[in-house]
């Protein structure tokens, strides 16, 4: 059960979660990494750590994420301090758009040095797994782009606090029926932000496409990735085509194969579309072709798992934080709704998986390989 | 939730209500704490195959992981008789406790096990520490630590008299339930061996240095005792804005990592964090610095504290998953089936005056600090072996 309510370039969301143990209250701002300008990549990346830097009057379990086209900053609490931590959240909101330079800069300077640690943390480990990372390059276009790191030739303090501006926000409670969950009208009062020009979404750009190869030293892999329409139906047919991957075996050659959606329950499009991608961990000797010799034969085949895997998907529970920043993701939009989705999860056929294989047929797509030293 | 469990020396079942309409069972084969590296290796490398082939006769299975080792197995059913999953655990312990032998493609298999067991700098670490005996250098290098554990594993195996007795857990998931009201549980935590007070490793994989310090859980008796200690504990070194973590993380922003992970089964804390290495002294001082100081907590903080980690543990009981997690955890160190909705309920209940009581034995704990540093892969390796 959602309620919703808009105002502005702020939208708000209260969903109860019946069975829930916590809640979750999440932020977003419309504007991630993709959205970064050509000469100031990472700032998107910069804002969430400088939000969690500052202070907050009622302290929670809180992470963030730095997507291709919005901010989400996660915060999860006790139901019954639900009341307690939105208004801190609002307060928090406050000194990122108000801060002055010096209570601005030991925090900017506090993220970007965690910022470059936090870009080697991820170095000790070079197995090659989903490759979210090249797949960010091609939709950025540029080989060498990092999504973890930030230009800081030419950073000014007032990037920082003028990031919210023009871009919508949103702020959305999760939680069980008997917690005090606030109205959306109370999270608009409290996120009120001064009026600025409208909310834009992001732009379309280019079909992902063409061929990009990627040094490992450890494992070859290949992956595929496609931007398909932003559809209820293609968006539920890419959760169900992940279902079924994961039931059936890796055939001979691949050691094993998955897949992904970044936007798998309708929210967050990517580039305006619905980016879907596949990845497999090649064996030894010779590689089956990823797509033709395995998925499309997959989804047009006799999908004797098909029930299954809608059974399975249709009862997918969706924990509180999770539902939060869907439901969040979901007012920035554009976006074709979780609910529907789930909805057309449920009314799908095999049919439908007939039609997304010939979709992803005739789409353009970009594909991905990754060489280990030796066989490169 | 309710949850109840049902014992012998070999096998132990716990059945837990969660609410989720399809039934689900972890299935593991292990000991009783304290797990010596050895016996863990000889377990991933060797007896998880077996755990793995009985899991998938049953149902779907998928790998069950715990801070990213792979720990036995989650099996989906379509549904599950509570009285077979006893008769399924005998079954399970008839597979596995047959002590495996060393040969050839064994100890590929322990190299192999090996060589994922110090994939990352925690795990390396965590190796380390557990595979540390009195007298041996403070200063050891991954690849030695590595042939040092195979080699242990393999005169393990070949000694019949030395072999490890595994039992067998089941964790079920057996649908919905009414919620258990909390009492105040006695408790019997486990007391860790101490650690080498200072112990460094050095890793050819590790970029930045990777520390972990830990301390023993205190002595508590019930669960609200345990609630105590681990607010206190939160607000002096915890993640999300505790003492320690404001200065790590905000104040000298020295490391992108700062946890304190708390380990029943072992019976202790682990600080982490993941600072340069040139900067891990400063960090190793100001953790040493904040201890020593044994600071009481006000009102406020620890307030904060008791929302931090009441939160913790309600989201472990969050998604079946998680839930079976954590009773699996409680079920093989010995602790009550009730523990989490009593430890849910003390977080909530605990009073100002028992935390504050608990802040000078959560200080009294020693520190023991392991240090994995980045090294080249040509550096000397010296042996784990105790001086003679």
């Amino acid at each position: 059960m959602i309620s919703s309510s808009r105002r502005g370039d702020v939208g708000a969301a209260v969903r109860v979660v019946p069975d829930s143990p916590y809640s979750a209250i999440c932020v977003v701002v419309a504007r991630g990494y993709l959205d970064d300008p050509v000469s100031g990549a990472g700032l998107a990346h910069l804002f969430e750590h400088v939000w969690f830097a500052h202070e907050l009057d009622a302290p929670t379990v809180e992470w963030g994420e730095t997507r291709e086209h919005a901010v989400v900053l996660h915060h999860v609490c006790p139901p019954e301090e639900v009341p307690v931590v939105v208004p801190a959240l609002a307060q928090r909101l406050l000194r990122c758009r108000a801060a002055l330079p010096d209570a601005m800069a030991p925090r900017v300077a506090a993220s970007l040095r965690l910022i470059a640690l936090e870009r080697r943390t991820g170095r000790e480990r070079r197995v090659f797994g989903f490759p979210r990372r090249d797949i960010a390059r091609a939709l950025r276009g540029d080989p060498g782009f990092d999504p973890v790191a930030v230009d800081t030739d030419g950073l000014r303090f007032d990037d920082i606090t003028s990031f919210l501006t023009g871009r919508r926000l949103a702020v959305c409670v999760a939680g069980p029926q008997a917690s005090p969950l606030p109205s959306p009208e109370d999270l608009l009062a409290a996120f009120a932000v001064p009026p600025d020009q409208d909310g834009t979404a992001p732009a379309s750009a280019p079909a992902l496409a063409g061929g990009w190869t990627v040094a490992t030293d450890d494992v070859e892999a290949s992956a595929t990735a496609w931007l398909l329409p932003p559809t209820v139906d293609v968006a539920a047919a890419a959760w169900l085509a992940i279902g079924l991957i994961e039931r059936c075996p890796p055939p001979a050659g691949l050691r094993w194969v998955s897949g992904r959606v970044v936007s798998p329950f309708g929210a967050a499009a990517v580039r305006g579309g619905h980016l879907f991608a596949v990845a497999a961990g090649l064996a030894d000797g010779p590689a089956p072709d990823l797509v033709h010799d395995h998925l499309l034969p997959l989804l047009r085949g006799d999908l004797a798992q098909f029930d299954a895997v809608r059974a399975t998907t249709d009862a997918t529970r969706i924990e509180a934080a999770d539902q939060a920043a869907i439901d969040a993701i979901d007012l920035i939009g554009p976006a074709t709704g979780h609910d529907a989705v789930r909805h057309a999860v449920r009314e799908a056929s095999t049919d439908t998986m007939r039609d997304f294989a010939e979709l992803l047929a005739e789409s353009p797509h970009a594909d991905f390989r990754a060489y280990a030293g030796s066989r490169r | 939730m309710t949850a109840w469990e049902r014992r012998d020396g070999d096998r132990s079942v716990r059945y837990v209500h969660t609410g989720d309409p399809q039934p689900r069972l972890h299935l593991r084969a292990d000991g009783p704490p304290p797990d010596e590296p050895v016996v863990q290796l000889v377990h991933d490398a060797l007896t998880l195959p077996r755990v793995w082939t009985f899991g998938a006769r049953l149902g779907e299975a998928a790998p069950l992981v715990d801070h990213g080792r792979v720990i036995g197995v989650d099996v989906t059913m379509p549904e599950l008789d509570p009285a077979c999953v006893w008769e399924q655990a005998a079954r399970l312990h008839d597979v596995v406790r047959a002590a495996p032998v060393f040969d050839e493609r064994a100890g590929r298999a322990l190299e192999r096990a090996a060589a994922a067991s110090v994939e990352t700098s925690h795990r390396l670490a965590t190796l380390a520490t557990l595979f540390a005996r009195p007298g041996i250098p403070d200063r050891i290098h991954a690849g030695r630590l590595v042939a040092d554990v195979v080699r242990a594993a393999r005169r393990l195996l070949e000694e019949p008299a030395e072999a490890v007795p595994v039992g067998v857990a089941v964790t079920a998931a057996l649908g919905p339930g009414t919620l258990a009201s909390g009492e105040d549980p006695a408790l019997g935590l486990h007391r860790p061996r101490r650690p080498p007070a200072w112990l460094e490793v050095g890793s050819p994989r590790a970029d930045l240095a990777y520390l972990q310090v830990r301390r023993a859980i205190p002595p508590v008796r019930t669960v609200r005792e345990l609630a105590a200690t681990l607010i206190a504990n939160q607000a002096a070194f915890g993640p999300y804005h505790s003492e320690l973590d404001d200065v790590i993380r905000s104040r000298a922003a020295v490391s992108y990592l700062w946890d304190c992970v708390t380990d029943l089964a072992r019976g202790e804390f682990v600080m982490l964090a993941a600072p340069d290495a040139a900067t891990a002294d400063r960090v190793v001082s100001l953790i040493h610095a904040a201890h020593a100081d044994a600071a009481r907590p006000s009102a406020r903080p620890v307030e904060d504290a008791r929302r931090i980690v009441r939160t913790q543990v309600l989201r472990r009981l969050a998604s079946t998953n998680s839930l079976l997690l954590a009773h699996g955890e409680a079920q093989r160190s010995g602790l009550p089936v009730d523990l989490w909705t009593a430890l849910s309920a003390a977080l909530r209940d605990v009073t100002f005056t028992e935390v504050d009581a608990a802040v000078p034995g959560v200080y009294a704990e020693p520190l023991a600090t392991t240090l994995v540093v980045p090294v080249r892969p040509d550096v000397q390796q010296a042996s784990t072996a105790p001086a003679a």
